[in-house]
């Protein structure tokens, strides 16, 4: 008896063994798929999808995206004490190689967003649409979708190869990557062959969204938005006729209206309820995650200590910037007869040295203004002008009381589109009808009234695009070089050091066929695709 | 316990009477000088024959022999051979076998063995390394300690789990390097061990070669550290014992903050090199009174001479039926960063019984708490920093003041921003609390002799909450607040069942056979939230912030896997050794068809003293001769790898958004290990103990995070490709110097040298370099550091220079020189990632009642890019920034061989081969005296039976070229990581 028990707890013990052997765990926090079969399988799976294309194509919307065109070029001087942050790209010089931690996350980023676009393209053809509204959203989303990759590739073409030209077409530019396979080892396309899928891309979005009427702000692409990129399209590939074309068609929709006066201006730029986005990217501070990166023009920060309030101002903000304006773009909002102009609503926004207004509280920034830590700390010494554009949208700031550089993304917009009109216009020689879309611009702006010239079309979008992120795509569409970034004359004399000086700063001259227009394929996509063929200049990095 | 133990292996003792004429009768009895108890089993031989007997139930034997025989060797597993003269009625007393690289080892599943017996290369460290620890691992004590185990702390941050151990090198490049960790049986983990109190560990074993860990199977390929916890005895009288340590714990190396320059110094410095005029400098920093200010930020935001204690309790002892041990401990410690702190309690709860003679069953249990906060302005172990109010203090300017005019300190030290570190610890409290249960319970079954069925459950499992508040009222803030509450909760529970069968054929065929299962089931559970803009330091719970601040975020992992194994130990005659194991593993984390894998193992020991040919060699106490083979796998990758998934990226306007996630690798499979070992050890002159081993170590299906180009989507994927080798030696040896009646003097010492080589990567690659890691992978080669190489100073004009790369970068090229610093200036550095010599040595005496002993530990060809020094001998970069007092060593054209370059041109430095530096190091890693009280002053009471004194001090010297912070960082890089700390403890241990 007393051994069968014995025996019978080892049978026990025995069954106890046999326990769990299930090993086919699903993760929790993501859904495992079978990659051969359709993931898109009915209305709700297709929304999903096409909101992640929307978030995908928000993530690329701001960061360097928005600031590394400029800070390369002669619109900012880095201050003493910056940091190097984005130091290679503003001196471009020998720093700016195939590995700067600038122009190599964009590469990575757009091919990221692009893998999403191709998959989302592959897998909305196996979408079986039943119902009307199932086949109209597949038709829609797979516009969106063309949409996004034109917007993508035009980037892509944009930094990592020359500016399109006839003798330009052959020369190489990005791979065109249309199909998600992650062995593959692509090659670089040639400029042609990207800007001819780009047109493809744009063609199809046309199609998919012909139904889709333009809406002021509109958080879904519109037709609009196709017709913007056509216009970009043929600006960049010299149809001047088109891109005038769909531009006006934009103009004259009467949908959307220039921001003019104080209030507007101040709507349309800090509060982001203007009349100009054709189109702005939805989402709240929560979703607009990592910062559009702006806040180095400001690096506001907060000190009631040293800045106590008084009866004009609540104080308690300062100015801490890694890049401030240089003089020759203060000068560029300058009158013909060479004075200040005050009544430039972009120059008094975006210059304002004195206060500025925010959540109906004023804060005074010209005193406070600290560069290089304490090194300006006797600011009543000089008279300088910060850069405030990009202050920040209030809705999207974590702290009630201190923005932080965030605004809703605003991928199209109307005062771009008058730029493409006039300069097509005054690129085809018809400097009257140039002016005519110039002149709304500037008296929308209150800027004074310039001729249809190339040479003013070019100021204005210096003007306009201001820190968007436009110099050197423009520069380059233009075949322009530039020569210094002079100094602000309120600091020029300043004893302590307050500005990074050099010939690779205030000094810094790319010309106009200067290697670095075309950026570095990065080092890594060099290291691990054998295929690629890095640009002239950077080519120590294989 | 041990005995009971041995009365198993005793059975397999021979017994061979032969009757020869003309014979005498020898009798006696065999006690432990341990007890005073028979012991039962013990062998009796006559010197150079077969005959001989074994003792009875009473220790005693009756032994016929020649007329002839002299001399008797009695012998017993466990203690100490004795060779006495024949006489009649021998009354023997056998001692302990204190050899010192012996002991009884539980390792592998089985029952416990004998370490000399055991095939597998096996190392036990004892508890008198491991106890009296002045730091919070108990694993920090083995640095030094086994040949081949390279362990390393990095730095000394309180409550940091930071100690971190590999076995005979780094065993792959992708998946983990880490030793399997077991407690009592249940597969753990260091930050278990990081959670018990070091006195309650018996010892640590570490398994080394295949036939001691293939029975692990999957995840042994890093070898296994087998931890066993002290038990009481049964049948033993009740002790307590008290133990308290109180001291103090300090940064080792205080000094580099001390290099830095002082406030007069830096501004004639920076007047030298032109950085600033005498006005700039006056303008921006003298006070009204036109004075400066020489402040030492170190002794302003860090804290030194900090208290530290331990004490605990212990009870154990045992009846005839139950053994027990309860235990209590409690340990604080305080680091050096300003905040950082680490308190834990631990309760123990060991329990053996046999309440019926086939039947045993127990309990371990260690439950506990442990609150620390750290200060997040420095690195860690797991992190660089580079913050100026922490890891990068020593650049604090001391031109700044930290007190105002009447004393008091500054709440923010400049105009601009940063704030006094000790306020932005206070308004910005992070708390973590850490409940930990590490424990298990087995039965045993003993249905007839000789078999044992043994089934264990355990767990470990931990409760983890993290509370980080952020103050509105603290200034900064703005009068808006932020709290952020983590929780996690995971667990590793085990199920282990064996049947063991123990059986001996004619006499010498002594055979252990064991058959196995286990599943091990892993869980992690984690909660983040946050809110933010809560107003009043009184309420700062997550809802008393703004809606829209609301953040949460879940995560799940689980893994599962499941063995089966068997072994069979077969000996001859005790003299030759066999075993080979066998392991079949299935885990959740690969491939559905790849999820199962087997490993194997066979060894032999061969006891060559036994050998009737070395029976006249007295100088050779023991020889013994190994050698195994066998495969392990390396499982220790993320999750869920193997699967194409689908995720939720952020959401548009609230609604759900799904993409493309990550592709499937269906092919994803263990990464395997062969490994083979050859070693010999012995006694000779019973005086001298060694153990050499050869080992080869080839890693294959390397799990690897193989790089693709971003135009794919996906930029990395975990794949089986690449092979690694490590081969190498382990040395270890032991001399009793001196010995004597009242005094004695051991040296010992362990040496490791490991020699790896890629063997391939991945896509045909010859050479992979991680980007800005100057860590590059190059087949033929070890793990190097390839970054561009310094050239120096150029006498002629100042500037530095760089050595042009050669045709081939894996050729360290010092010839043609450039001025123009790139990038792509790097080639092979010849300097190894990984170093290749680790050891350490050790001298404990005693005299009467004293007894002290001084371990040192050092690594050699130990590499380290040392960051921290781009930050401060770097004055143009960092135009603010406190330098090193070597900068103004900087070329001249009256000092043109200088260290530095002309500053004044405007010079920055680069990242390259002038920051990696030799971090080679010895530290005196344990240095403790101890002092018993003699019995005579106890003798006239019996409530205390001992009474020892102690002081132990921790890290107490360090001997290094590294000029940084700590040479001991287990990383490529160090950047604002706090360094290692040194203790000193006094303390005392009453037992009654």
């Amino acid at each position: 008896m007393k051994k069968i028990a014995k025996y019978m707890l080892a049978l026990m013990v025995g069954v106890v063994t046999l326990h769990s052997c299930d090993l086919d765990l699903q993760p929790r926090t993501s859904i495992a798929i079978d990659e051969s079969k359709p993931m898109i399988t009915s209305m709700s799976s297709l929304k999903y999808f096409r909101n992640g294309l929307y978030s995908t194509f928000r993530s690329i919307q701001n960061g360097p995206m928005c600031y590394a065109g400029d800070l390369m070029c002669d619109d900012f001087n880095a201050v003493e004490g910056f940091g190097n942050r984005n130091g290679d790209i503003h001196r471009t010089d020998n720093s700016f190689t195939a590995a700067n931690n600038v122009t190599s996350p964009m590469w990575s980023w757009h091919f990221s967003s692009i893998k999403d676009y191709n998959v989302f393209l592959s897998q909305i053809d196996k979408f079986e649409a039943k119902t009307d509204e199932e086949i109209q959203t597949a038709r829609i989303a797979k516009g969106e979708a063309h949409l996004f990759r034109a917007c993508a590739y035009l980037n892509m073409v944009r930094y990592f190869a020359p500016a399109y030209s006839l003798e330009n077409r052959d020369k190489l530019a990005v791979p065109l990557v249309l199909k998600y396979d992650q062995m593959a080892q692509p090659e670089r396309n040639t400029v042609g062959e990207i800007y001819d899928q780009i047109k493809k891309d744009i063609d199809a979005a046309a199609d998919g969204l012909a139904d889709v009427p333009g809406k002021l702000r509109s958080m879904f692409a519109t037709i609009d938005c196709v017709y913007q990129m056509y216009s970009r399209y043929y600006l960049d590939i010299g149809e001047y006729e088109k891109a005038a074309e769909y531009a006006e068609k934009i103009i004259n929709s009467g949908v959307y209206e220039l921001a003019s006066g104080w209030d507007a201006f101040y709507q349309e730029n800090t509060l982001d309820n203007g009349t100009e986005p054709l189109m702005q990217v939805a989402g709240d501070k929560q979703e607009y995650t990592g910062g559009a990166g702006m806040g180095m023009y400001t690096g506001l920060a907060y000190d009631s200590k040293n800045f106590p309030p008084n009866e004009f101002f609540s104080l308690g903000l300062y100015l801490n910037p890694d890049f401030v304006p240089s003089q020759s773009l203060i000068d560029s909002y300058n009158m013909s007869d060479g004075q200040l102009n005050n009544d430039d609503l972009r120059f008094m926004f975006w210059f304002n040295n004195s206060y500025f207004e925010y959540k109906g509280k004023i804060y005074a920034i010209r005193y406070p203004m600290y560069i290089n830590s304490i090194k300006c700390n006797h600011p009543d010494k000089f008279d300088f002008y910060p850069f405030m554009k990009h202050i920040g949208n209030p809705g999207l700031a974590n702290n009630a009381l201190q923005p932080n550089g965030k605004v809703y993304a605003k991928p199209f917009r109307l005062n771009e589109v008058y730029l493409d009109a006039a300069e097509a216009y005054a690129r085809l020689g018809k400097n009257d009808r140039a002016a005519e879309f110039l002149n709304s611009l500037q008296s929308a702006r209150g800027a004074e009234l310039s001729d249809g010239s190339m040479e003013s079309v070019k100021l204005e979008w210096r003007r306009e695009m201001v820190g968007d992120g436009y110099r050197m795509i423009c520069l380059k569409r233009w075949h322009d070089g530039f020569d210094g970034r002079p100094i602000q004359n309120g600091v020029k004399d300043i004893k302590a050091k307050v500005i990074m000086r050099g010939e690779n700063y205030d000094e810094k001259r790319l010309d106009a066929d200067a290697y670095q227009w075309v950026w570095p394929v990065p080092d890594y996509e060099m290291k691990v695709n054998e295929n690629l063929v890095q640009n002239p200049g950077y080519e120590n990095a294989k | 316990m041990k005995r009971t133990l041995m009365i198993l292996l005793a059975c397999m003792f021979f017994s061979i009477g032969m009757v020869v004429a003309q014979t005498k009768t020898v009798t006696g009895s065999v006690t432990s000088a341990e007890d005073g108890l028979p012991v039962v089993g013990a062998s009796v031989l006559v010197k150079g024959t077969t005959t001989g007997t074994v003792t009875d139930l009473d220790g005693k034997f009756i032994l016929e022999v020649s007329t002839k025989a002299k001399t008797l060797v009695i012998s017993y597993i466990g203690m100490n051979t004795q060779v006495l003269p024949i006489k009649s009625n021998m009354k023997i007393v056998l001692k302990p076998d204190t050899q010192m690289l012996d002991d009884v080892v539980v390792i592998g599943y089985g029952s416990g063995k004998k370490i000399g017996t055991v095939v597998g290369s096996v190392t036990t460290v004892k508890a008198e390394k491991i106890n009296k620890t002045p730091s919070i691992s108990a694993l920090d004590a083995l640095q030094g300690q086994v040949a081949g185990l390279a362990t390393l702390t990095s730095g000394g941050v309180a409550g940091d789990n930071n100690v971190s151990m590999k076995i005979h090198g780094t065993g792959s490049l992708g998946a983990g390097s880490a030793p399997l960790i077991i407690i009592d049986g249940i597969p753990s983990s260091s930050s278990a061990i990081m959670r018990m109190n070091p006195n309650d560990i018996k010892n640590i074993s570490v398994l080394k070669d295949a036939s001691a860990t293939s029975i692990y199977g999957s995840r042994a390929a890093n070898g296994v550290i087998y931890v066993t916890t002290k038990t009481g005895s049964f049948n033993s009288k009740a002790r307590v014992t008290v133990r308290s340590q109180y001291g103090w714990s300090t940064l080792a190396n205080k000094k580099f903050y001390k290099d830095m320059m002082n406030g007069q110094q830096l501004r004639d410095f920076w007047v030298d090199m032109g950085l600033y005029t005498q006005e700039q400098i006056k303008e921006t920093y003298a006070n009204k009174d036109g004075e400066y200010y020489d402040t030492k930020w170190y002794n302003v935001i860090q804290q030194f001479d900090n208290p530290q204690t331990q004490n605990d309790i212990t009870v154990e002892g045992g009846g005839q039926k139950v053994a027990y041990l309860l235990g209590v401990s409690q340990f604080h410690q305080r680091g050096s960063t300003v905040g950082n702190y680490f308190d834990r309690l631990t309760i123990r709860t060991n329990v053996d019984a046999r309440p019926l003679k086939w039947l045993s069953t127990g309990v371990t249990l260690n439950m506990s708490v442990d609150k620390s906060e750290y200060n997040s302005s420095w690195g860690d172990s797991g992190s660089t920093s580079n913050y100026t109010d922490g890891g990068l203090s020593f650049g604090l300017n001391p031109l700044f003041p930290a007190y105002d005019e009447n004393g008091k300190m500054l709440d923010k030290f400049d105009a601009t921003g940063w704030y006094n570190p000790y306020l932005v610890h206070k308004y910005n409290p992070a708390v973590n609390k850490n409940y930990y249960l590490l424990g298990s319970a087995y039965v045993r079954i003993k249905p007839f002799d000789g078999f044992t069925i043994t089934s264990r459950v355990g767990t470990d499992m931990y409760f983890y909450r993290y509370n980080r508040t952020a103050l509105p009222s603290f200034e900064p803030w703005n009068g808006k607040g932020w709290r952020n509450k983590q929780f996690s909760f995971g667990y590793s529970n085990t199920i282990t069942n064996t049947a063991e069968y123990k059986f001996t054929l004619g006499d010498v065929h002594h055979f252990t056979i064991l058959a196995g299962q286990e599943g091990v089931k892993s869980m992690s559970d984690y909660l983040y939230s946050s809110a933010g803009n809560q107003v009043d330091d009184r309420l700062m719970n997550l809802q008393n912030g703004e809606k829209d601040t609301y953040k949460m975020k879940e995560g799940r992992g689980d893994v599962r896997s499941v063995s089966f194994f068997g072994r069979l130990e077969y000996n001859l005659q005790d003299k030759y050794f066999f075993d080979a194991s066998l392991r079949r593993d299935g885990n959740s984390k690969f491939g559905v068809d790849n999820r199962y894998a087997n490993f194997w193992a066979v060894g032999g020991l061969w006891k060559i003293k036994k050998e009737s040919f070395m029976s006249d060699l007295d100088w050779i106490n023991s020889l013994d001769f190994k050698v195994s083979y066998g495969t392990q796998g390396n499982a220790a990758i993320g999750n869920y790898r193997a699967l194409a998934k689908m995720k939720e990226t952020t959401k548009y306007n609230g609604e759900t958004s799904w993409y493309f996630g990550s592709p499937a690798n269906p092919e994803l499979t263990w990464e395997n290990q062969k490994l083979l070992t050859i070693g010999t050890r012995g006694r000779l002159f019973d005086r001298v103990d060694f153990d050499i081993q050869y080992y080869h170590r080839a890693t294959t299906d390397m799990l690897m995070s193989v790089p693709y180009p971003s135009t794919s989507g996906f930029t990395s994927m975990k794949s089986n490709v690449g092979e690694l080798l490590n081969h190498g030696i382990d040395l270890e040896l032991a001399v009793n110097i001196l010995k004597g009646k009242d005094y004695f003097l051991n040296f010992r010492t362990t040496f490791n040298y490991n020699k790896s080589k890629v063997k391939s990567l991945f896509q045909g690659r010859h050479r992979w370099e991680i980007a800005k890691t100057g860590v590059t992978y190059v087949v033929g080669s070890p793990v190097m550091f390839y970054y561009p190489l310094y050239a120096g100073v150029d006498p002629e004009d100042g500037n530095q220079m760089w050595y042009l790369p050669g045709e081939d970068k894996d050729v360290k090229t010092t010839g043609e020189t450039t001025k123009h610093f790139d990038e792509s200036l790097i080639q092979n550095t010849g300097k190894k990632r990984y170093a290749p010599y680790s050891g350490g040595f050790s001298l404990t005496g005693g005299w009467r009642n004293f007894t002290l002993s001084a371990d040192f530990a050092y690594v050699l060809g130990k590499y380290l890019i040392n960051n921290d020094e781009f930050f401060y001998a770097n004055p143009n970069q960092f135009t603010d920034s406190n330098m090193n007092k070597n900068v103004r060593n900087y070329w001249k054209p009256d000092n043109r061989h200088a260290k530095y370059p002309d500053w004044s041109n405007g010079q920055t430095m680069h990242f390259d081969s002038h920051l990696l530096q030799n971090a080679s190091f010895m530290r005196l890693k344990n240095l403790s005296l101890a002092y018993q009280l003699p019995k005579q002053i106890l003798g006239y009471q019996k409530l205390v039976k001992s009474v020892v004194f102690s002081v132990t001090g921790r890290n107490l010297l360090t001997f290094t070229k590294f000029k940084g912070m700590d040479p001991e960082v287990a990383s490529n890089l160090t950047l604002g990581r706090p360094g290692n700390t040194k203790q000193l403890l006094f303390g005392a241990e009453i037992t009654f």
